[in-house]
This record gives C-alpha cells, sequence and structure tokens, in this order.
C-alpha cells in the first residue's frame, strides 16, 4: 500500500550543503557534494540511486561513522532542534543510537558474533537507560515482540549467525530501536533478503514508523521499494541530488532526465509478448574523481546541450510545487506520457 | 520433433557435515529451441544446483539431460559439451584475475583446439565487439572493468563455442538498474540472432516475466508450478506462486490472483523438508491431506501445470486467502 503522502512535516532532520571528501594525497575528491534533504516525523524519505551515487556515504556522515580517511563538510545539519553540523564526539554520543539509529544491510556486520541476542539487546538498552539487568532483560523481550519475532523468550540465548537472514535483520531492528530514536537510517534493509522475507521486514518497518511516529531515511536502489515504503524520494547520481519530490510526483512525472531514465530502463511487460526492447541509459556511472566538468550526468544525457558540459546545475525548488530538480532542460510534465 | 533440451527426473544431493541436502529432488524440464523459460525461487531452494547440473559443472545423483533428443555423456566432450554454456552471477568470481579480457574469451577456443592461433584471436576480437567490448579494452585485466563490462566479457566467452543453449544464472542481478538494461538488451539480441535456448534464473519477478516465454517455478528442490509466462505473473494457480508474485507490483494483477498473502516465518531447513507438500508449513491454504501426499504436477490446459491439492478448487477464479 501507497504510504499517504500528505503527512503534517515537522522537520527532525534537516541536512544543508552536506560533502564527504575522499581525502588523497594527489587532491581530495568529493564523493558526495553539496546534498541537501530533510526528513519530518512520521515521514519517510527514500534515498535512491545506482552503486556509488553517495548513499551509504551520505548516512554514515550523520551517524559520524565514517573512516577517518573520509571528511565530513556541510552548512547546516540540525537533528531534533539540535545542531550537528560539526559537533563534539559528546555531542554525537549523545544522539547516536538515543535520537538516530542505523539499521544496515549486513545484520552480521553489526551483530556482535560471539555474544548472545539477550546480551547484545541488554548492553544496548542500558547504554541509553539506567535500568536493572532484570527491567532491561524485560526490555529486550519486549522489543524482540515488537519486531514480531516468535517465541521470543527462546530466542534471547540464540547467537546471530543462528538466526535466518530475516530474523537477523529483526534481532538488527530492535537493537536499534533500542534507545528510542527517534529518526531511523535504513542502509538497504533488505537488499540482501528473499523478496518473500523482504516483504515482512518492510511491513515491520512501515507499522513501526506509524506506531512510534518514526523519521525515516530510508537507502535503496530498488524503485519498487521506494514506492512501498517511503512519503518521499531523493534521486542521487554520482554524489548529488539531482530530483527530490514527493513518490508520486517524482514517479509518475519523472522531469530529470536520469530519473526518467531510471524507471525507463526497468522492464515492464513481456519482450516475448510485443517485443519491445528496454531503454538503455548508454555507459556508466563515472567515479568520483573523475567527474566531468558540468552536470555529472552530461556523457550519458539525451538532453544534453552547451551549458551542461560548463556549468554544474544546482538543486532548485521548483516554484509552486514540493519538487527540487537539478536540471538545465528537464523533461516538461506534459514531455511524460 | 524432440525438444532442444530435455532435463529428466533430475535428483543433486550436496554432502554437507550435518546431512545431506536434496538441492534438486527431481525435475523435469522441456525447453524448445529458441525458447526463454524462466526460473524463479528463493534463495536456497536449488536454482543454481540444477543450472549447474545441466551444464556439467556438478554430478547429479541420477536423471539425464537429452539435447535434439540425444543423451548427453556425464564425461560431456566434443560438441555435446560445447552445446549448453553458462553466464554467471558473479562476474568476479568466474573470471581469472590474471588473464586478459581477450584471453578469456580465446580460452574456450583453445581448451577445445578450435582454430589455429590467429583464428581463435580474430574470432576473440570479434566477440567482444559483438558484445560492446571495443578493441581499446581487450587488453584490460577484467579488475579494470566495470561490473556490466565484465558480464559482457562472461557473455562473449559463452558465446566463444556458438552454444544451442545457455543457461542465466541471475546474469543482471549484480548490476545496476541502468546496466541491466544493457545487458538484457545484448542477450535477447543474440538469441534471436542464433535461436539460442535460454534457461534465465533471477529473483527478479518483472525481469523473468520480461524476458520469458514459460516461467517455472521451484520450491525447495521441486518444481510447483510451471506455465505461459502471462499465466504464471498474471493468474498463478500455486499458493507460493501467488505469494510471490504479489511482490512485484501492479496493483490490478496482483487483486485478481487472490487476496495479498504474506509468507509467514522462512524457508524451511533442506536437511529435512516437510512430509507430503514441501510447502505446506508456510502455506495458508494448507489441510490435512497436504502433510500425507505429495502433490504432482498436474496438467490445467495451455501447459499450465501446478502441483497442489486444492488448485482445482481456484482455478479460473481468485485463490482464497485461508484454509
Ligand atoms: N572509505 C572510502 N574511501 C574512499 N572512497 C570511498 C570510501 N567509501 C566509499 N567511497 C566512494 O564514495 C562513493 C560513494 O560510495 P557509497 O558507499 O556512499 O555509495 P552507495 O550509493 O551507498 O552505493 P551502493 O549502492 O553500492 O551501496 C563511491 O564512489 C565509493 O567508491
Ligand atoms: N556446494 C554445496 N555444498 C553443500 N550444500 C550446497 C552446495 N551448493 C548448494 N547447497 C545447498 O543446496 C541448496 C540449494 O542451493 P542452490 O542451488 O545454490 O539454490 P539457489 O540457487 O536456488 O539459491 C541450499 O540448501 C544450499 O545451501
Ligand atoms: S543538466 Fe543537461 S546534461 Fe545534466 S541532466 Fe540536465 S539536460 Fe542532461
Ligand atoms: S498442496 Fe496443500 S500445502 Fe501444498 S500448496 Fe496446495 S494447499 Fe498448500
Ligand atoms: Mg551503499
Ligand atoms: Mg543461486
Amino acid at each position: 500500500m501507497m504510504p499517504n503522502a500528505s503527512v503534517p512535516r515537522e522537520s527532525l532532520l534537516d541536512v544543508e550543503g552536506l560533502s564527504i571528501l575522499i581525502k588523497d594525497k594527489r587532491g581530495d575528491v568529493r564523493a558526495v557534494e553539496d546534498v541537501s534533504f530533510s526528513v519530518a516525523a512520521g515521514e519517510t524519505l527514500a534515498l535512491v540511486g545506482e552503486s556509488g551515487a553517495g548513499k551509504s556515504l551520505t548516512a554514515l556522515a550523520l551517524m559520524r561513522l565514517l573512516p577517518k580517511t573520509l571528511a565530513v563538510e556541510a552548512k547546516r545539519i540540525t537533528l531534533a532542534g539540535k545542531d550537528l553540523t560539526s559537533p563534539s564526539e559528546l555531542d554525537i554520543r549523545k544522539v547516536r543510537g538515543s535520537i538516530m539509529a542505523m539499521i544496515f544491510q549486513d545484520p552480521l556486520s553489526a551483530l556482535n558474533p560471539v555474544l548472545t541476542v539477550e546480551r547484545q539487546l541488554v548492553e544496548a538498552i542500558r547504554l541509553h537507560e539506567t535500568i536493572s539487568r532484570s527491567d532491561a532483560r524485560a526490555r529486550a523481550l519486549e522489543l524482540l515482540d515488537m519486531v514480531r519475532i516468535p517465541a521470543a523468550a527462546a530466542r534471547l540465548g540464540e547467537y546471530p549467525h543462528r538466526l535466518s537472514g530475516g530474523m537477523r535483520q529483526r534481532v538488527m531492528i530492535a537493537m536499534a530501536l533500542a534507545g528510542r530514536p527517534r529518526l531511523i537510517l535504513a542502509d538497504e534493509p533488505t537488499t540482501a533478503l528473499d523478496v518473500t522475507i523482504s516483504g515482512q521486514i518492510l511491513e515491520l518497518l512501515k507499522e513501526l514508523q506509524r506506531d512510534l511516529g518514526l523519521g525515516m531515511l530510508f537507502i535503496t536502489h530498488d524503485l519498487h521499494v521506494v514506492r512501498s515504503v517511503a512519503h518521499r524520494v531523493a534521486v542521487m547520481y554520482s554524489g548529488r541530488v539531482v530530483e527530490s519530490g514527493t513518490v508520486a510526483d517524482v514517479f509518475e512525472r519523472p522531469r530529470h532526465p536520469y530519473t526518467e531514465g531510471l524507471i525507463q530502463a526497468r522492464p515492464h511487460g513481456s519482450f516475448v509478448t510485443d517485443g519491445h526492447r528496454l531503454r538503455e541509459i548508454a555507459g556508466t556511472v563515472p567515479v568520483p574523481s573523475a567527474r566531468p566538468p558540468g552536470c555529472a550526468f552530461e556523457p550519458r544525457c539525451g538532453r544534453a546541450e552547451a551549458d551542461c558540459r560548463q556549468i554544474v546545475p544546482p538543486l532548485v525548488l521548483e516554484p509552486g510545487t514540493a519538487r527540487s530538480l537539478a536540471c538545465f532542460h528537464p523533461l516538461q510534465q506534459e514531455q511524460y506520457a | 520433433m524432440s525438444p532442444r533440451l530435455q532435463i529428466d527426473a533430475m535428483v543433486v544431493e550436496h554432502r554437507t557435515k550435518r546431512g545431506v541436502v536434496h538441492a534438486v529432488a527431481g525435475v523435469s524440464l522441456e525447453l524448445e529451441a529458441g525458447e526463454t523459460l524462466g526460473l524463479v525461487g528463493e534463495s536456497g531452494c536449488g536454482k543454481s544446483s540444477l543450472a549447474r547440473a545441466i551444464v556439467g559443472l556438478n554430478t547429479p545423483k541420477s536423471g539425464a539431460i537429452r539435447i535434439d533428443g540425444r543423451a548427453t555423456d556425464p564425461g560431456r566432450r566434443g560438441a555435446q559439451a560445447r552445446a549448453i554454456q553458462m553466464v554467471f552471477q558473479d562476474p568476479y568470481g568466474s573470471l581469472n584475475p590474471r588473464m586478459s579480457v581477450r584471453e578469456l574469451v580465446e580460452e574456450p577456443l583453445s581448451v577445445h583446439r578450435l582454430g589455429n592461433r590467429a583464428e581463435r584471436a580474430a574470432r576473440a576480437k570479434a566477440l567482444l565487439e559483438r558484445v560492446g567490448i571495443s578493441a581499446a579494452m581487450q587488453d584490460r585485466l577484467p579488475h579494470q572493468l566495470s561490473g556490466g563490462q565484465r558480464q559482457r566479457v562472461g557473455i562473449a566467452r559463452a558465446m566463444a563455442l556458438e552454444p544451442k543453449i545457455v543457461i542465466c544464472d541471475e546474469p543482471v542481478s549484480a548490476l545496476d538498474v541502468s546496466v541491466q538494461a544493457q545487458v538484457l538488451n545484448l542477450l535477447l539480441d543474440l538469441q534471436k540472432e542464433q535461436e539460442l535456448t535460454f534457461l534465465f534464473i533471477s529473483h527478479d519477478l518483472e525481469v523473468v516475466r520480461y524476458v520469458s516465454h514459460r516461467i517455472a517455478v521451484m520450491y525447495l528442490g521441486v518444481i510447483v508450478e510451471i506455465g505461459p509466462a502471462e499465466g504464471v505473473w498474471s493468474l498463478p494457480l500455486h499458493p507460493y506462486t501467488r505469494a510471490l508474485m504479489q511482490t512485484a507490483g501492479d496493483a490490478e494483477r496482483v487483486a485478481a490472483t487472490g487476496p495479498m498473502v504474506t509468507l509467514a516465518s522462512e524457508l524451511p531447513n533442506p536437511l529435512h523438508p516437510p512430509s507430503g507438500c514441501r510447502f505446506r508449513t508456510r502455506c495458508p491454504l494448507a489441510i490435512e491431506v497436504c502433510a500425507r501426499d505429495v502433490p504432482a504436477l498436474e496438467d490445467f490446459g495451455d501447459g499450465h501445470h501446478v502441483a497442489c491439492h486444492r488448485a482445482r478448487e481456484w482455478a479460473g477464479t481468485a485463490m482464497p486467502a485461508h484454509a
């Protein structure tokens, strides 16, 4: 089911002008460049784009979990009224886990293999609340129930590797909820799962979000998943947001040539019945160190003109709409049939 | 006339420390020349085990493979070995990292002693150009290519021996959406040019629907439904197929298949598959007989076969949500 797009917006996370620099002797390279977006309480913003677009780095930058070789620059980052533009280690420790928490694609990388589910949950809970062990254990059970793990009490003693992929993902979601966060950063939480299991996890995340009024930044490369979980979407290409708006607007009337190309490249029917070829986007995404000088999409874009080769198109809010666009020659609304 | 490829009662087992995994538990399939059969099912259901047995990378416990009516020998030499080739999911793992792109495509030709050195080089060059790898890129090593380019090399390698049948095991799953379209178009062009038969494995149901004439659905080592692609896609008769197909878009079609169901729990342990219908532990429509008797594939007309004790109850109407 499509989430309701007209959720009242009370900004929970505001990101303005976020860049991520890869430090290099031969000169720094911007993996992510001048990215801006916001997430309201009770809202899911999908960050969608192909491999290497900068989606994961963006989330890791917010959590300040980037490797030392990468640096963050931002004009402004605020989370639940707190200024996190250049936070101290203490500031970040106060919000990490308790105001924002992250869910990863591979739960095994985020869970400790030598500790039982109970130990890990209890530790996560006691990191954020001063409660007794037995109260923490009760809360751990409650969390496992919340993520719909059947026979939760019996699972407490399990080690992560003994659980199936879907169960592990549920445990990781329970861990993320341990500090009662208001914002969840979910990086491809269902990509490694089978469709039937991924459907269960998406339903769970949607329910939790609704019931707890969470804000969610949901990273994926799967347009289907965007449609099913998100209210709004930001499309990233080679380090930048190129188009953003409500899911219905952007998917039904894409205006950036890349967004349109992504949607058209997916199969929409049967080659066997009507013989139609898929629309390709020629070439590949440039790596950050070899981006063309103007619009990064220019070498692959059928609408490019001379200006696209010289100037980077800025992300601009379209007057009178909720859509932002970074393109000099976008598709007109009526052009998209 | 005999089918291009005939798989008869194929059984593949893997021995592990914890016991024997019955990865493929008796699968029979027939594919015509120029036909694409899509194969779908959850990870671990046995798709790759079947694929690898067909190309001779696994030794099946039992079963037969016939090409144009002639049984293939287990050692598989000469023309028989060349007739079936495979395109793998992981272009990284399937290419020798120390060989140049040109050498990688020449290799199958020299293994089969086809042509002299100059002829092999010329053929590799032409094949690579056909799949969109320009001469300038042909001296590169695999790690110097993008994922999509590596997959093109994998396809050129498979095409080098002019196969009749290509087993594509998740050929675009590791690629970005924009590159998937390039590779799918290439595979379909090659199929048309050479009347290739494809067994096309993918977990992406829209991709499978797009390329396939027929679709087969596998669950825990057995085929539970097989039929014309549009029928299986729009009017599935097996409860498992319904659950799978409902995960892929298009609200109207989903409504026609019956109420939305989300499968509880996960694939059972393949070491100990459930008795009777293997799907019964997750089936919202299971009844007593399902635990006792193994359902056989039954004909529902138009080549549509389903293995479910209850399929007749909802054939021609929508499937209920609960037993
Ligand atoms: N530790 C690092 N050092 C240097 N470059 C990096 C590092 N991590 C990521 N990058 C580069 O930054 C860019 C963005 O990477 P990121 O992981 O954010 O992509 P993504 O959009 O999450 O892609 P995917 O869909 O593959 O997960 C890529 O070009 C990547 O190669
Ligand atoms: N080499 C192997 N050794 C042991 N078990 C295997 C091996 N290959 C596959 N299996 C098991 O066989 C079953 C089918 O696997 P596979 O054919 O890879 O499924 P799929 O391709 O549908 O994901 C799974 O239970 C898997 O764990
Ligand atoms: S700015 Fe120019 S090159 Fe970039 S997407 Fe728009 S039209 Fe294409
Ligand atoms: S045979 Fe029974 S358990 Fe199996 S799919 Fe049909 S109704 Fe479900
Ligand atoms: Mg990523
Ligand atoms: Mg496989």
